[in-house]
């Protein structure tokens, strides 16, 4: 089943007198339960790419489609609320919510999507079981490392239960040991759970764990690899 | 829950900045009702002096002497008394009757006011007179001013002549002893005033059963508006009923006039310190940019992000106004009981003279618990600061979210 459509997108940004074609007349199918890696150079679009699949940026022409629905025409409250309900995000920079704890930044979550305090609890246990982070539930982002804030970033995105989780170059701010240990646990729900995953990169180590690979390069897709 | 955890935490991020305007807060709030219920002690206490010196909670006048102090205007009182006297809401009435006179003395004449009135009823009570532990001996026993009696030149004891027109406008001589010599604060009252006693006066001047005004104390200030109406009804002629808003116009004025001053100057501050609010929530919001695009991000709409800053806002005003409101409450516990001592500010300011809206003003302010002002000052200004979250919060919304997170 097609989790995310594109159809013919483009998107343009005018810096001064230059105009750049950051994702350039660009189509493209992801299905559920793919683990999916975009690779290319600095300034090749990954960031774009994955902006307009989330809809926090609006493509200038072409389709986005998300779970067969058309989601580029939608009002921002809508993708406020299909961000919050069926995608989880993991940044490059963690970015968890300093002033709470790992266990409140996975419950933030839950708490805005209504699931009731009981299920938050059993749901954030479960999956800082699941990912191996359980001593880390009652620290705050500034008493743990950076490889520690990313697991706990990975469990906030997928603790909603999401359809899919985009993640912008997730390693590029870890060392090797850590970039590993992050993806494995990406892989892991992928495969147990079922979560489709996107992220992107530009470490050929970790595309190499990819099934499938999108080449980048001025926006445009230069290849693909496919792993069976 | 959680919302308000996110807020607190936020709020004291930067303890320093938070920290300032929570004093602020705090501080404004404090002064806020202190000064509130000291200002509402001082009004009743005005009140309550310009009642007893003058007109009562309710007086009954001649409408011509009301409005032209005519000496002549004058009225029977022996219906209106006993009609008074079968009233369970009368705590007290008093008879007055005001003779403008001369003292004749071989220097010269001096013009005076003689205030007529029951001296042994009223000289408990009366502001001006309570202090003095002193039974007149009899009827011919005046009270007069300090000035006064050096400008006359008489002691206690000593015996004068008042020169005043009877009921009939004949000049007529009244003689008097002098009982009591005091020095008043009222300068006004000092140098010109006699209190004598009405029954003497009457007798003297021919003004049988009559006088200028009955002052009624009521048990409750409160029904002198409806208890004045209910009187309106069963006098008759000339004579009406007023109530003491009506009779101390000029008390009123003065005491609305200093409320809205103080109404004012208090917006003033809160508009200050709401601007000063809207600073230290901008500030705090424009510190954590990304953090904020990263919620959005995550799913977090506009409405969400208001709500955050809403919370942050009334946190920290809510927090800080709690804070003034628990301080002030203590003060006005001391200030209700102990009361205020502010006589050598007045006598530094303004001589002797402590008087205010033409009443004269206890020095010793004592506070009252004025739960409006009270709540009104508390929550007000929580309410602001809930409002103030709108403008750092707008801003926020704006920002276009992918170019927050690129950065
Ligand atoms: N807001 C913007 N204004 C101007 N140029 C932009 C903006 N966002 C992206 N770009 C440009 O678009 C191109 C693609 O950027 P990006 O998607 O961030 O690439 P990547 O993530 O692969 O490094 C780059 O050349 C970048 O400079
Ligand atoms: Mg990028």
């Amino acid at each position: 089943m097609e989790i995310v459509k594109l159809e013919g997108v483009s998107k343009v940004f005018k810096s001064g007198e230059e105009i750049i074609n950051a994702v350039d007349d660009l189509s493209l199918v992801i299905n559920r339960g793919e683990f999916v890696a975009v690779v290319g150079p600095s300034g090749s679009g990954k960031t774009t790419l994955l902006n307009i699949i989330s809809g926090i940026e609006k493509p200038d022409e072409g389709k986005v489609f998300f779970l067969g629905h058309r989601i580029d025409t939608l009002p921002e409250n809508k993708l406020s609320e299909l961000r919050l309900n069926k995608m989880g995000f993991i940044f490059q920079t963690y970015n968890l919510i300093p002033t709470l704890t790992a266990k409140e930044n996975a419950e933030f979550i839950l708490f805005l999507q209504g699931v009731p305090a009981s299920e938050r609890e059993r749901r954030i246990r479960e999956i800082f079981d699941f990912l191996g982070i359980s001593e880390l539930l009652d620290r705050f982002p500034k008493q743990m490392s950076g490889g520690q804030q990313q697991r706990v970033a990975i469990a906030r995105a997928v603790v909603g239960k999401p359809e899919i989780v985009l993640a912008d170059e997730p390693t590029a701010n870890l060392d090797s040991e850590n970039s590993k240990k992050v993806i494995s646990l990406m892989k892991k729900l992928n495969k147990e759970m079922g979560i489709t995953f996107i992220f992107s990169t530009h470490d050929p180590l970790i595309m190499e764990s990819a099934e499938r690979i999108i080449h980048l390069r001025d926006g445009k897709i230069l290849k693909e690899e496919r792993k069976d | 829950m959680i919302w308000l955890k996110l807020a607190w935490r936020n709020i004291w991020r930067n303890k320093i900045r938070s920290g300032i305007q929570f004093m602020l807060i705090c501080g404004s709030v404090y002064l806020g009702i202190v000064f509130h219920c000291l200002a509402f002690g001082n009004y009743k206490n005005m009140i309550d002096q310009a009642v007893r010196m003058g007109s009562g909670h309710v007086a009954i006048y001649d409408t011509l002497w009301f409005k032209t102090r005519k000496t002549s205007a004058v009225f029977d009182t022996k219906n209106i008394k006993r009609f008074l006297s079968n009233d369970s809401r009368v705590e007290k009435f008093y008879e007055r009757l005001y003779i403008p006179a001369f003292v004749q003395r071989v220097s010269g004449g001096y013009p005076v006011n003689i205030i007529s009135m029951d001296l042994k009823e009223e000289i408990p009570t009366h502001p001006l007179l309570k202090n003095l532990e002193w039974k007149p001996e009899g009827k011919e026993y005046v009270i007069i001013g300090k000035e006064l009696a050096k400008k006359v030149g008489v002691s206690t004891n000593d015996r004068m002549v008042i020169l005043a027109r009877d009921f009939y406008g004949e000049v007529s001589g009244i003689l008097v002893r002098v009982g009591r010599i005091v020095e008043f604060p009222l300068k006004e009252i000092d140098c010109c005033v006699i209190f004598a006693d009405i029954d003497y006066i009457r007798d003297n001047l021919h003004y049988n059963g009559k006088s200028h005004e009955i002052s009624i104390i009521l048990r409750d200030m409160r029904v002198a508006d409806k208890f004045s109406k209910e009187m309106n009804k069963t006098l008759i002629g000339s004579v009406k009923s007023y109530t003491w808003k009506e009779s101390m116009k000029e008390l009123v004025s003065a005491i609305t006039i200093d409320y809205s001053g103080l109404i004012l100057i208090m917006l003033f501050l809160y508009i200050i310190i709401s601007v000063g609010t809207i600073n230290v929530l901008f500030m705090s919001v424009m510190d954590r940019t990304t953090e904020i695009g990263v919620l959005r991000a995550l799913g977090l709409d506009s409405k969400h992000i208001n709500v955050m800053i809403f919370l942050e806002g009334l946190s920290l005003g809510g927090f800080s106004s709690l804070v003034g409101l628990i301080l002030a409450l203590i003060t006005n516990i001391y200030l209700s009981t102990r009361g205020l001592d502010l006589s050598t500010l007045y006598r530094f300011v303004g001589g002797e003279s402590w008087s205010y809206g033409g009443v004269m003003i206890n020095p010793v302010i004592r506070s009252v618990w004025e739960w409006k002002g009270i709540v009104g000052y508390t929550v007000f200004i929580v309410i602001l600061s809930g409002i103030a979250s709108y403008f750092p919060a707008r801003w926020i919304n704006r920002l276009n979210v992918a170019e927050i997170l690129r950065k």
